[in-house]
């Protein structure tokens, strides 16, 4: 069990003093059978395909991750000391679980996997700064015919 | 995290749904992302564990399920911990026997590649195992691990680093910071290279990095270099270059 109670109290402290905007919500999307769902992985990782340019601290950008990149081209450029890279390191889909995708999609469980995935770096001191990147890549996800995000933190 | 659900449907007017897992439940308690699974997880392992494919799929499920059931704002408990190897603690296969480090800086220099030697065969058969290293984000490639070695001794020693034959991707101080990072990237996954049946976890690793090796204490010289440095751009680093818990060496 791992809650902020069971962490290091510095960490904890640090987790919980983030600030904590409140965002409007939108109009809710009802529900939909898994089977019919196109889906996309979201992370927040920091992680990019080797040829990119790393994440720099607190950068809004994001990095495009196609659907058919090659595990041994991926990177992780995430600064900060607070979470574990050993699970990245020794199995990817310990933090971006896109083989566990795949194997959905082979058995019908959802419908498909988008041709991109997406990435930003974490540790956000100011969430409300990814509005705009954030509003960008659901427009693209859209387009592509994506109707869901499965969204990972690290 | 919390954020990015709520933009990325905005951005899609309503074609794309969010879900997904959250390390910290305070978090998705106060920004309320649409649909997020609370994991139990040590941050960094969001799926659970690492070469866990049934648990991995399970949690990814069990979040994904969310786009089938949730009618309102919801934030539900995945209900298992991250599978482990049970209660005896896991001992790294490769034995080292880290000197005292030395004073002088191309001692130190060597004695870092020395104990990167002894990893290398570990190291390669990861490599085969895995058919992939994670080590490049601080643009050294495979066969520099031992430049990175020597940056951090030049540093720890008071030297004058030398840039070596290496593409790095940042410059000096945040240099050290990913060098660090790739050259325990180099020992995590050394150590991890043969599958077994006791397999670490992000704890076990972090103590035998930082109390059964020698790269650990070159990493808590070079942040007592840095917490001294009168450059703010070197001591703003301190934070960020060994985990909470491992500052000090076990007692």
């Amino acid at each position: 069990m791992v809650r902020t109670s069971d962490m290091h109290p510095d960490m904890a402290k640090n987790l919980l003093s983030l600030p904590l905007p409140q965002i409007e919500p939108q109009a809710w999307i009802p529900a939909r059978p898994l089977s019919e769902h196109q889906v996309a992985i979201v992370t927040t990782a920091g992680m990019h395909p080797s040829g990119d340019r790393p994440f720099n601290p607190g950068s809004v950008e994001y990095r495009l991750i196609p659907g058919d990149v090659d595990f041994a081209d991926l990177r992780m450029s995430h600064l900060s000391v607070n979470f574990d890279r050993s699970g990245f390191q020794q199995d990817i889909n310990t933090v971006f679980p896109l083989e566990r995708l795949r194997e959905l999609a082979a058995d019908g469980t959802i419908a498909g996997i988008s041709r991109y995935h997406y990435s930003f770096m974490g540790a956000q001191p100011d969430p409300t700064r990814l509005e705009k990147t954030g509003e960008e890549i659901g427009r693209l996800l859209a387009e592509d015919g994506v109707t869901a995000a499965f969204l990972t933190p690290v | 995290m919390c954020a990015l659900s709520h933009y990325i449907e905005r951005g899609s007017e309503g074609r794309v749904a969010t879900t997904g897992v959250s390390l910290i439940r305070e978090h998705a308690e106060g920004m309320a992302p649409p649909r997020s699974l609370f994991v139990p997880f040590p941050l960094g392992r969001p799926l659970g564990a690492p070469d866990q494919p049934d648990f991995q799929r399970d949690v990814l499920l069990t979040s994904l399920q969310l786009l089938e059931t949730a009618a309102e704002t919801t934030l539900t408990d995945y209900p298992h911990d991250a599978p482990t190897s049970g209660d005896d603690p896991w001992a790294c296969a490769v034995a080292l026997a880290p000197p005292e480090p030395a004073d002088a800086t191309e001692a130190l220099r060597d004695q870092l590649i020395a104990e990167i030697r002894q990893l290398a065969p570990w190291h390669a058969e990861s490599v085969k195992r895995r058919g992939r290293s994670t080590v490049g984000v601080s643009g050294a490639t495979l066969d520099q691990v031992e430049d990175l070695a020597a940056l951090l001794a030049d540093f720890a020693t008071g030297a004058e680093p030398v840039d070596g034959e290496i593409d790095w991707n940042h410059r000096m101080p945040v240099r050290l910071k990913f060098a660090s990072d790739d050259l325990r990237a180099f020992y995590h996954e050394s150590a991890t290279a043969q599958p077994g049946a006791k397999y670490p976890t992000d704890a076990d690793l972090n103590d035998w990095l930082f109390n059964q090796t020698l790269l650990g204490t070159v990493l808590r010289q070079i942040v007592g270099r840095m917490s001294q440095s009168d450059d703010r751009r070197v001591a703003g680093l301190v934070i960020g270059m060994i985990p909470a818990g491992f500052a000090r060496p076990r007692s």
